[in-house]
């Protein structure tokens, strides 16, 4: 993993007013008129006991009512500025939503379309985690910084008044008062450190409480839980864990404690100054309507200072998550050629694949095991091959290759002569109908589903390719037909298939790509004999000529294919056609013989 | 308010301790603010009158220290108050889930209840409705004492200043009430919406589907809809915000009428006696500050009542969920001891609740001690619903199970299940170290240690994976799961497949049930599993569904289930002579693949 960039809270605030400015100028327009207003809205409540006090001081015969006229003055003018500022406030709030929820769209492309690698890595996620959620969250991150950004402006000019005012009346009171100000923010941007620096410990700790509470709240569980009376034990963990996690927070927890404390002194001191000072200057003479105005004026600017303080903290700890979700858009996160080869694109488009393993040596990023050392073989053009072996050969690792979800660690992959590095992602992708063992069916339309797009799509293609499959007649028996939703989650009557019609979407999707190679990846694991046999003979209308690779880690397979690649823990171990391998009578023929002994003539007997 | 007081005892059931800080940190707050009131009129009268130094200074020394002091109780609180939280929020899911494991098995299967549980849990863990509820309550405790103290302040100043109070809050109230009610309405049309948006949304971090994405290019058909919808949930927004913007300035606006009046009143009667007896300055300030005071409160306090409303309404998954009965069916006393001698279905028929189909209709037959037998049907034909009857996750429509002649729900559940293991289809494992997972018994130490792990390397040598286990450096030792240890490990599924095997035989049940136990394992796995099948499960009564044919030839007989009907029960020489039969064409269709060509 990289080293991160150091953070620049400058950076990242310019960059967001600009997100803002192309997106929505007139936002600038209202914080502008929010300013206005805000920063002189406060004012009037502190005013209010100065000349309310004020004329009940100077008295007279007609303090009654000029009090009454003041008050209904004050009450028109206060009342009207208060509708304007929560209007305006709520309003640009809402404008702000949406500016963020623009860069939601940036955020899932980039997600989709980054290396595969990175969602087999935890810590990717892990360490992008917040920045992500910075994108996704209305009260924090992206849009957290926005809220409090459009306030700063009017809460420092409401700031500036109020210790003009008070540097007024005693420029060391406002001294004291900026310390223990000061003295507030030092000891929670400390907790602050301290609580980062506790990051992954405590993100661990989380993960592990996530893990049993995942677990135990997950309904597939409940069996195993039962049968095997795991009850007590599972709790017992959970509460361990918890308790590992509560008692890492409470070492932040005393952290922030003891660090405040120190506020409380400097608090003491404020306190104790402003009465002092405020008695003494009555006593010398100042009207008590001061004294009143004075108390409120401090009070607020202590707490707005505190505000202003915390904002800024927030802004400056957000942006720092905003700086991880500018960092997450901003890095490449994907490693391929450079140029477009149409060249070789319209090769593979007009040809099938012949695909070169070359002294290929794989492991896992961030693992220290070669899933296969030095592999080289050739999936000739049109070939249709059998991938078998045993669990853990690393047969779905290759297929991962071939198709650039990961590269090589040494070595080198060439499609129709080209090394797969030199080739963009995109267009690696565009090469493969697959279809794996686990079928994702999303809740989209039947049409979209097999077309893999909202528009476009060719509604006769997707209907042959349903045909082929077996599924037409299921789909056009319902009334909406191929606008017929899938799962229930978006709509609630969406409908869901078994295992094996899930399987001959996923086909009808590669048959409807109709890419120039084709592969399968375990995909009849979970069905039973008669829709296994049904598979079978999909792959034949998916197939057609083309170059094919069906992986499987049973022997039935074999039988369509026309070469047989056994791969063992040690990688590739026999390869050849049937007749080839069983002639050889080794690995090939041994598990042959074993898997179908019991399916030979003396079990019928 | 019932189900708020049911849900305050739940939170007392986990930490009494958190609802006693709570309510000492609402009373020291309500404190606060009401010397905080009182107080400067003693100074203000002062520094109108006599000037005297000492008496003021008094004065001020107790303010300052209230203020000090106050703050110092508070944070201290606050401390214990912060920790109490975390301890409690984790506590509360704690308490669903040993909720879920005690549920009786068949709502796990219902959808209803699997809605329910999604829905209790995005409340607790995406709205944070558990700790925020709390939070909000303990303010309005706060603020309801404060208002007490506060009424009782302004009442010994006489009713005008109240009932102008009381009307300026009557109103604030209807503006809350209206567009409380506006936000209800908005919400419960942004919720299905908001739901549609987070689906479309999390298939970008889903890594299951990353792979189709990527070959099949839906990036831009997934985008669009995040894009779509995300617009349309801020489309609702917008329509909330600009609503609650005009009633939040609406209220402000009463609150500085409220001001400017009590100025005004209170400042009237500081001249004459017109109104009642005259009132000194430092009355005044205090009047008045009660009076703004109270309606700022009374404004905070509407808002947290709204959102308590709010939380409690999104809470109910969770209550709901919580008040679920428990295993109430299984009622039976009978403790089960000995072993299994006979199992029979006596014409038993079930169906899944709210289905309209039976799953299995008029089963019968009967199997004896250390038979083994092999279920074949097709996907659908009722083999795991018959396992899961037997393994009482469901209790049949109609007639009857019966283990040892006495039907199994007169047998106590716990002694019951002892005498059964099982390998599930969708088994798991848990990120416990291998040894663990097998045993299933507590990692501490004690005289049966040195047995259990014997037993457990014995059991990894008999499903083969000892060439695995002596790869890592802990044996079986280890632990599994990456997500929860660095150094956790992860099996292949058919690693996994056989440690569950193991799981399964370790127990001592005297029936085994597996279903589908080797389908993630390789051919030579899976030949030697079931070759050694009948060995390792010694003279236990077995069960086995499979889809592979192969494996029925090792049984005993084989229970042929079609559409939930049991067609035949018979041994394979014998079943494989109806040619026309279901069986013998599943047997022939895969027996094709292995014809061996003469060489």
């Amino acid at each position: 993993m990289k080293e991160k960039k150091s953070y620049n809270v400058g950076n990242v605030i310019k960059r967001m007013l600009k997100h803002m400015w192309e997106q929505d100028k007139v936002q600038f327009g209202r914080i502008a008129l929010y300013t206005v207003v805000a920063a002189s809205y406060p004012f009037m409540a502190i005013f209010l006991p100065k000349i309310a006090i004020g004329i009940l001081e100077q008295g007279g015969p007609d303090a009654g009512k000029n009090l009454i006229a003041a008050m209904i003055i004050y009450a028109c003018a206060a009342g009207f500025l208060a509708v304007l500022v929560r209007y305006l406030e709520e309003y640009i709030k809402t404008r702000n939503t949406r500016i963020r929820v623009l860069y939601l769209g940036d955020l899932t492309r980039k997600l989709m379309s980054m290396d595969y690698c990175h969602y087999e890595d935890a810590r990717f996620f892990e360490e992008y985690e917040k920045g992500m959620n910075a994108g996704n969250n209305n009260s924090n991150g992206i849009e957290g910084v926005y809220d409090n950004l459009f306030r700063l402006p009017s809460k420092f000019l409401v700031l500036a008044g109020m210790m003009v005012l008070t540097g007024a009346l005693s420029p060391l009171l406002l001294i004291s008062l900026v310390l223990h100000v000061l003295t507030i923010m030092w000891t929670s941007k400390r907790t602050h450190d301290y609580e980062y620096s506790k990051k992954e410990e405590l993100s661990k700790a989380g993960r592990r409480i996530g893990y049993y509470q995942r677990t135990t709240q997950d309904f597939s569980y409940g069996k195993d839980i039962r049968i095997f009376n795991l009850r007590n034990r599972i709790m017992e963990n959970y509460q361990e864990e918890i308790n590992a996690y509560v008692s890492l927070f409470k070492k932040i927890c005393n952290r922030e404690y003891l660090l405040g404390l120190l506020g409380i002194v400097t608090l003491l001191i404020t306190n104790l100054l402003t009465y002092g000072i405020l008695i003494q200057n009555v006593v010398a003479g100042m009207p008590v309507s001061s004294f009143t105005m004075y108390v409120a004026a401090i009070t607020s600017l202590m707490t707005r200072m505190l505000e202003f303080g915390t904002d800024l903290s927030f802004i400056w700890n957000e942006g720092e998550y905003v700086d991880d979700f500018y960092r997450f858009l901003d890095e490449p996160l994907i490693i391929e050629g450079e140029k477009t080869k149409e060249d070789v694109l319209a090769n593979c488009r007009q040809h099938s694949l012949e695909i070169v393993f070359d002294h290929v040596t794989f492991r896992y990023p961030g693992t220290d095991k070669n899933i296969f050392t030095d592999l080289s073989f050739v999936i000739h053009e049109g070939e249709r091959l059998a991938i078998v072996g045993v669990n853990g050969a690393g047969k779905s690792t290759l297929v991962k290759l071939m198709t650039g979800l990961f590269y090589p660690t040494e070595g080198h992959i060439y499609i129709n002569g080209i090394d797969i590095r030199e080739l963009k992602k995109s267009e690696i992708y565009e090469l493969y109908s697959a279809v794996f063992q686990d079928v994702n069916v999303l809740a989209f339309t039947i049409r979209e589903n097999v077309g893999c797009a909202s528009g476009g799509v060719d509604e006769k293609r997707v209907q042959s390719a349903l045909d082929k499959v077996g599924l037409w007649p299921k789909v056009s028996a319902f009334e909406k037909g191929l606008d017929q939703m899938m799962l229930k989650v978006i709509d609630e009557d969406g409908t869901d298939f078994s295992g094996g019609e899930r399987q001959k979407l996923s086909i009808a999707r590669g048959l409807y790509k109709d890419a120039s190679m084709v592969i399968m990846d375990e995909p009849t694991a979970a069905l039973d004999a008669l829709a296994e046999a049904e598979i079978y003979e999909n792959f034949n209308s998916l197939v057609q000529g083309k170059t094919a690779v069906y992986i499987s880690h049973r022997l039935a397979s074999t039988r369509f294919c026309d070469k047989i690649a056994l791969f063992d823990g040690d990688g590739l171990a026999e390869y050849g056609t049937h007749e080839e391998l069983m002639k050889k009578e080794g690995k090939y023929y041994e598990m042959f013989v074993i898997q179908g002994k019991y399916y030979q003539k003396e079990a019928y007997a | 308010m019932k189900k708020l007081v049911h849900f305050i005892k739940l939170v007392w059931s986990v930490s009494p301790a958190y609802i006693l800080l709570l309510v000492a940190d609402a009373f020291c707050k309500a404190a606060k603010t009401l010397i905080n009131i009182i107080l400067p009129m003693l100074l203000v009268d002062e520094l109108t009158t006599d000037k005297d130094i000492e008496q003021l200074f008094f004065y001020a020394g107790l303010i300052v220290l209230n203020n000090v002091g106050m703050t110092l109780l508070t944070n201290t609180l606050g401390r214990f108050i912060k920790v109490r939280k975390e301890n409690t929020g984790n506590g509360m899911m704690k308490l669903m889930s040993e909720k879920i494991m005690n549920l009786e098995y068949s709502y796990l299967e219902d959808p209803v209840y699997l809605d329910l549980k999604e829905r209790a849990v995005f409340a607790v863990n995406n709205q944070n409705v558990i700790t925020n509820l709390i939070l909000v309550v303990s303010d309005i405790v706060s603020q309801g004492a404060t208002l007490l103290g506060l009424a009782a302040v302004l009442l010994t100043l006489g009713p005008v200043l109240l009932i102008v109070l009381a009307v300026g809050i009557a109103l604030m109230l209807w503006v809350y009430y209206g567009i409380s009610q506006y936000q209800r309405k908005i919400t419960e049309e942004i919720i299905p919406i908001n739901r549609r948006f987070s689906y479309y949304f999390q298939l970008a971090f889903d890594k299951e589907v990353q792979k189709d994405i990527r070959l099949y290019d839906m990036e831009e058909m997934i985008t669009e809809r995040i894009l779509a919808f995300s617009k349309e949930t801020c489309d609702f927004f917008e329509k909330i915000q600009k609503e609650s913007g005009k009633a939040l300035g609406k209220i402000a606006a009463i609150s500085e009428g409220i001001a400017a009046f009590s100025y005004g009143y209170v400042g009237i009667r500081t001249l004459g006696t017109t109104f009642g007896p005259q009132l000194s300055l430092g009355a005044l300030t205090m009047y008045v500050s009660a009076a703004i005071n109270f309606s700022q409160i009374i404004n905070t306090f509407g808002q947290n009542a709204v959102a308590m409303m709010q939380f409690i309404s999104w809470l109910d998954p969770y209550m709901e969920f919580m008040s679920l009965a428990e295993e109430t069916k299984q009622t039976g006393k009978l403790p089960f001891s000995g072993e299994i001698e006979t199992l029979e279905f006596k014409d038993v028929t079930f169906t899944y609740p709210k289905a309209k189909e039976p799953v299995l209709v008029n089963v019968s037959f009967q199997i004896g001690k250390g038979e083994k037998i092999s279920i074949v049907g097709l996907n659908g034909a009722g083999k795991s619903t018959l396992v899961k009857l037997i393994c009482r996750m469901y209790q049949a429509d109609s007639g009857q199970i019966l283990i040892n002649g006495r039907n199994i729900d007169e047998y106590e559940y716990l002694s019951y299940m002892n005498a059964i293991s099982a390998v599930f289809q969708d088994y798991r494992l848990f990120n416990f170290t291998i040894a663990e997972n097998i045993s299933c018994e507590s990692p501490k130490e004690d005289e049966n240690t040195k047995e259990r792990s014997k037993r457990v390397e014995q059991l990894i040598d008999e499903v083969g994976l000892r060439e695995k286990i002596d790869e890592l450096p802990n044996g079986i030792e280890s632990r599994f799961g990456k997500e929860y240890d660095e150094e956790g490990i992860e099996m292949s599924g058919g690693q996994g497949q056989k440690i569950a095997i193991a799981r399964a035989l370790y127990k001592k049940a005297s029936m085994v049930i597996l279903d589908e136990p080797a389908s993630a394992l390789d051919p030579i796995a899976e030949a030697e599993i079931y070759e050694k099948f009948n060995s390792l499960v010694e003279d236990k009564t077995a069960i086995y569904i499979s889809h592979r044919m192969s494996s029925s030839v090792f049984c005993d007989r084989i229970l042929i289930l079609e559409d939930g009907r049991v067609t035949d029960f018979d041994t394979h020489e014998n079943l494989m002579k109806k040619t026309e039969s279901l069986y013998y064409k599943l047997f022939q269709s895969q027996a094709e693949n292995y014809k061996l060509k003469e060489a």
